[in-house]
């Protein structure tokens, strides 16, 4: 095995996963003329921005063991805050900008801390927490509202050769630092060691509290990305944003080959899945298959692949 | 004295009183309050429609208590209760017919959610987020995204009528609640789910049937959605495709609040009932203070983190 | 004689009003192995708590290379050169072995950024100047738990160590395993090392190591070179009384009814060949063996917990469909090994762990009767002298002997016919020990045909009326009366494998 695919954790399943990309592509090219075009192309990869960043974030966490349903609140709170603040010249929009990202670090913090320092599993302690934000947002605001200056409107929408939008490239950043700081720090590799063994990682010396702190922190930072750009696409910001991007999040992770139960795993599997879900959706759409059969499609999916790493982690 | 009351001090079910007592001291407290800034708060009337509100959540919190004592977890109970309600009330013309048939919808998905997690080991979490996601995709198929709408009469009934001035839900959430109360505490499979909880691999060596164990709780969940979406509608009074939606995390927190662990092996009805009624108390003390209905869910929040830290605590103890 | 590198002086740690050690010495030297025996309990693993910083001595002190010095935690004594292999691993299955090694000391370069290189070279090193041949790359859980071993040794030695303490290292390994582990030991003793060998085992300890130190309810019983001793001079300084005392009498030759249990071609998880056994009533027989030889997975198989293929007779009849409810049932219990992983219920009440296996008894239709369940767990309690207040406490709050007790009173509800109990004493004390023998031998008295699955030779002597000895998967030996010795046990358990061995007449 290389350096590279040791340091990208690069499993069977990931090819499996682009050889269903493979497929998904050709049945789109015969499905419809406007699949392969760059107005579509660019479409597929706008509607996949905020999943990415999202499940990037959850990938993280739910490889230290742990699992952040807070996304709902998090994202409506952050969106409307953004949105209210931004204002229309750069310097209250980069003021804002840093804001929403600091605040977003700081309650990831918060929730690591809780999470670490308390003992109650993360599950109920997200759940808590993006009830808590999603009734602050609707407290601010319950109707969308803000706006963002039009130059960030324009970078949003502004698409290299036409059809490489500037988000793709910010996701594509971000998995590459993400999986960087994984392979290439002691805080990558206590993820990794919190996630297969607690206890283990403990009598090793593993500051695991410190870690979950520092995993939640940069799991809300992800998250306060992802905020930030759907308020640039929908020129709004929405207190009701985030719903169900809690457990959408979540697919990805798992489908690209990521435990459930933590340790195993990492950001190639859930980068691909993401293309191959997003990719799926559209395609879905051009078959004239309502939208309501890729449900159907994802819980079986999910029901596959996780039977399929069960069945091989036992052999 | 009072030791004894409690079951004795530093046995298993004196601590279990004793977190029962402590519910009910807590929504004393929050009723009390309440009283305090509305007197008129305390009426017949009143306190009869908050039971009322909270009857759907607590069938479906006692069949996820349930899950959770057997270290599972049911995403899908939201999902269920709307697919239903829909199903059932789309597909057949004759409320008895419709009845049976949302329940065995129920059972059947409950069964599904058992067969993946015992038989094919997947997570509890996952496998019931994938029936969910399912069953979303079939209710919004059949219904083509709109609101099915109209809804027979028997339903209005069944959950706003009464008999003799009792509420029809409410006798039947009490005669449900009895039965896996005395299930749960002093029957046989009652024992095997907290026995099972406790420590699977123990269970299995103890002869206990580990797979019919687990699959029971989850087809107990998914009977109890069922119902509960039933009457929901009913008290609505429109069939909508998102019927019951924020239940799963709902009845996860009012069971966890009520005294369940995630570990497993612990859990009680009359506790996941109390705290079922302290969420809907709440709800109700923020409308009578005159604040936004959005502030109900910064005091839910805050709520869950609360009682699962006072039971952390304990269990450490 | 050379001054010790690490040693113990007039070491005293009580908690509470409970006093754990009183007035221990003890001395490492370099080049020396030094074992530390003692029951579970006797204070072992206190005493190794105090050398290395855990905890802090009531009274007396702990020197280091001579000098007095307190080490305020693990972090400090470990920085001092005081090396520890803990019974409980520390390795991290979905990490590698050089991740492993050097977690938390992984190199960095100046920007803080792991040095992948360096940390691949270090452990290619370390591993070769133990003599360990492992591919750095791997992660751990491709590797057996014997190799986990050698990486977590490894991993106490990954900064330089003058001391290296082991606490029951071979708890888990085979015999071939405990071969490599012991060369590892020998290179590390030559190399001016001071070793010390926390174990019960008294076999491997005459194997391995040069000095001995008995401990027995935190006192020093007895201390000297091993080659002073010999096995029953180091039980009497253990067990504080003679063997004789511990078991009770074993019965006349067994009887001449048909069969209890008996195995025909019986194929478990891992056995080598089919096996043949029979247990007749009113006998206890033994099945020794290394660890890893198969005996857990054939008791597991035969009672339906496990994969098995092969035939079953129970009391003479067929038993084919082999399941746990279904093995209780016909009057078949098993005692598991590992009493936390799948013996006890720990968050509920001594009643209910004590009746899990019999919910049915006394129920009408699917009603449980919570009386006769307390009735009859009270009675449990009396009969085996369980120290508890009330059967409504968990059974987390009592000792592992007591919590024993509880598990074979609830097997003994299930009214067996056969019995198979897997490492009956693990954890338990002296007295309880005495208890279970003379309780199993009542049992056998009364017809129940009982087989023991043990690692303690001396039980296994002491207890059993005949012994199958099992290696690598098969039943090699047979031995009955007096050929039932710990030598000739041993030497047809570890014998080298390769092949198939003859099945000696005895």
């Amino acid at each position: 095995m290389s350096d590279l695919a040791r340091a990208v954790r690069f499993q069977n399943v990931h090819l499996a996963i682009v050889g269903l990309i493979a497929a998904v592509f050709i049945v789109g090219v015969f499905s419809s003329d406007r699949f392969v075009t760059v107005l579509n192309i660019a479409n597929v990869q706008d509607q996949l921005v905020a999943l990415a960043l999202v499940a990037l974030a959850q990938t993280v966490v739910i490889l230290s063991g742990g699992i952040d349903l807070s996304f709902a609140g998090l994202l409506g709170l952050l969106s409307v805050l953004f949105a209210t603040f931004a204002g229309s010249d750069p310097a209250t929009f980069s003021a804002a900008y840093i804001c929403i990202l600091a605040l977003g670090t700081a309650i990831g913090a918060l929730t690591g801390g809780i999470v670490a320092f308390s003992g109650i599993h993360p599950l109920i302690v997200t759940l808590a927490t993006s009830t808590i934000m999603a009734g602050a947002a609707l407290l601010h605001t319950k109707q969308p509202s803000g706006s963002v200056p039009l130059f960030f409107e324009d970078i949003v929408y502004a698409r290299f050769f036409g059809f490489l939008p500037w988000g793709t490239l910010f996701v594509i950043a971000a998995y590459v630092i993400v999986g960087f700081v994984l392979w290439r720090t002691r805080f990558g590799i206590r993820v990794y060691a919190i996630g297969d063994d607690e206890r283990a990682a403990t009598i090793s010396g593993v500051p695991v509290r410190l870690t979950k702190v520092l995993i939640y922190a940069l799991s809300g930072f992800i998250v306060a990305l992802a905020a930030i750009y759907l308020v640039g696409r929908f020129g709004v910001g929405d207190p009701r944003a985030g719903i169900g991007f809690d457990l959408r999040s979540i697919t990805p992770v798992i489908v690209g080959g990521t435990l459930l139960a933590g340790g195993r795993g990492g950001v190639l599997g859930t980068f691909l899945a993401v293309i191959l879900l997003a990719l799926l959706a559209n395609v879905l759409n051009f078959l004239n298959v309502s939208n309501f059969y890729l449900w159907i499609v994802e819980g079986v999916i999910i029901v596959v692949a996780v039977s399929l790493f069960v069945v091989r982690a036992r052999s | 004295m009072m030791a004894r009351l409690l079951g004795g001090t530093g046995t298993v079910r004196g601590r279990k009183t004793r977190e029962i007592l402590l519910l009910l001291a807590f929504l004393i407290l929050i009723w009390g309050i309440t009283t305090v800034l509305s007197p008129r708060f305390l009426s017949v009337k009143n306190i009869t429609d908050i039971l009322i509100q909270a009857a759907p959540l607590g069938f479906v919190v006692i069949g996820q208590m349930i899950v959770i004592v057997v270290r599972g977890l049911d995403l899908s109970v939201a999902s269920i209760m709307a697919t239903a309600a829909v199903l059932s009330i789309g597909v057949f013309d004759n409320t008895a017919t419709a009845f049976v048939a949302a329940l065995l919808l129920g059972a059947l998905v409950g069964g599904v959610n058992g067969y993946l997690v015992s038989y094919r080991r997947v997570t509890p979490f996952l496998a019931t987020l994938a029936t969910m996601i399912v069953l979303q995709g079939i209710r919004f198929a059949y219904t083509k995204g709109a609101p099915s709408g109209s809804l027979p009469d028997t339903f209005r009934y069944l959950a706003t009528g009464d008999v003799g001035g009792v509420p029809v839900i409410l006798i039947v959430l009490i005669g449900v609640a009895c039965v896996a109360h005395w299930m749960l505490e002093r029957s046989v499979p009652g024992r095997q789910l907290l026995l099972y909880g406790d420590n699977p691999e123990a269970a299995h060596m103890s002869g206990l049937p580990a797979k019919r164990i687990v699959i029971s709780a989850y087809v107990i969940s998914g009977v109890l959605a069922a119902i509960a979406g039933l009457f929901l509608v009913g008290y609505v009074g429109i069939v909508d495709n998102w019927t019951g939606q924020g239940y799963e995390l709902d009845s996860i927190a009012a069971a966890v609040i009520g005294g369940a662990s995630l570990r497993g092996g612990k859990g009680s009805v009359i506790g996941a009932l109390l705290a079922a009624l302290i969420l809907v108390s709440l709800f109700n003390i923020v409308v009578i203070l005159g604040l936004s209905i959005e502030f109900q869910m910064v005091v839910k929040g805050a709520l869950i983190l609360l009682a699962a830290a006072v039971y952390i605590r304990r269990t450490r103890d | 004689m050379a001054d010790p590198v690490l040693a113990a002086r007039g070491l005293t740690k009580s908690f509470g009003s409970n006093e754990v050690l009183r007035n221990v010495d003890f001395e490492v030297l370099a080049g020396r192995n030094i074992a530390l025996c003692g029951e579970n309990g006797a204070g072992k693993s206190t005493l190794i708590k105090l050398m290395t910083g855990v905890y802090t001595p009531s009274a007396g002190q702990v020197l280091l290379d001579g000098e007095p010095v307190a080490f305020a935690g693990p972090k400090e004594s470990i920085a001092a050169g005081i090396a520890v292999v803990h019974q409980e691993f520390s390795t991290i299955s979905a990490l590698t072995v050089a991740e492993n090694v050097f977690l938390e000391k992984e190199p960095r370069n100046r920007l803080g950024l792991v040095d992948r290189r360096t940390l691949r070279r270090d452990c290619i090193d370390l591993l070769r100047q133990l003599g360990i041949d492992l591919d750095p790359d791997t992660t751990l859980d491709r590797l057996s738990v014997a190799e986990a071993q050698m990486v977590e040794i490894a991993k106490a030695l990954r900064s330089r160590a003058h001391v290296l303490i082991l606490d029951e290292p071979t708890a888990v390994l085979s015999h071939r395993e405990i071969d490599h582990l012991f060369r590892i030991l020998r290179d590390l003793r030559g190399q001016g090392m001071g070793l010390v060998y926390v174990s019960h085992r008294l076999d491997e300890i005459f194997e391995v190591c040069t000095d001995i130190c008995v401990l027995k309810d935190g006192d020093v019983t007895s201390a000297g070179p091993i080659a002073d001793y010999d096995h029953d001079r180091v039980v009497a300084a253990m067990v504080g009384r003679s063997l004789g005392e511990l078991f009770p009498p074993k019965s006349g030759p067994a009887s001449d009814a048909g069969p209890a249990l008996s195995l025909r071609g019986l194929i478990a998880e891992g056995s080598a060949a089919p096996i043949d056994l029979d247990l007749r009533p009113g006998e206890i027989v033994g099945l020794a063996g290394l660890v890893g030889s198969g005996r857990t997975e054939l008791a597991l198989a035969i009672f339906g917990a496990a994969r098995g293929s092969g035939a079953v007779e129970l009391s003479g009849k067929a038993y084919n469909r082999r399941a746990p409810g279904r093995s209780l049932a016909g009057g078949l219990a098993m005692l598991t090994e590992d009493r936390k992983a799948n013996g006890l219920f720990p968050e509920t009440s001594v009643a209910w762990n004590f009746a899990a296996s019999t919910l049915g008894k006394g129920a009408r239709a699917l009603a449980l009767a919570p009386r006769s369940e307390e009735e009859r767990s009270r009675s449990v309690v009396e009969r085996f002298k369980v120290v508890v207040d009330h059967v409504g406490q968990p059974i987390s709050a009592l000792s592992g002997g007591n919590q024993q007790k509880v598990l074979i009173g609830r097997l003994l509800e299930n009214t067996p016919k056969v019995l198979l109990l897997d490492e009956p004493t693990r954890g338990v004390d002296v007295a309880t020990k005495a208890e279970i023998y003379r309780t199993l031998r009542r049992l056998a008295e009364e017809g129940v045909a009982v087989l023991v699955i043990s690692s303690e030779l001396i039980e296994v002597v002491g207890l059993c009326d005949r012994v199958h000895v099992m290696r690598d998967g098969a039943l090699v030996a047979e031995l009955i009366g007096n050929a039932i010795t710990e030598d000739g046990i041993m030497a047809v358990a570890a014998a080298a494998t390769g092949g198939v061995a003859p099945r000696p007449n005895v």
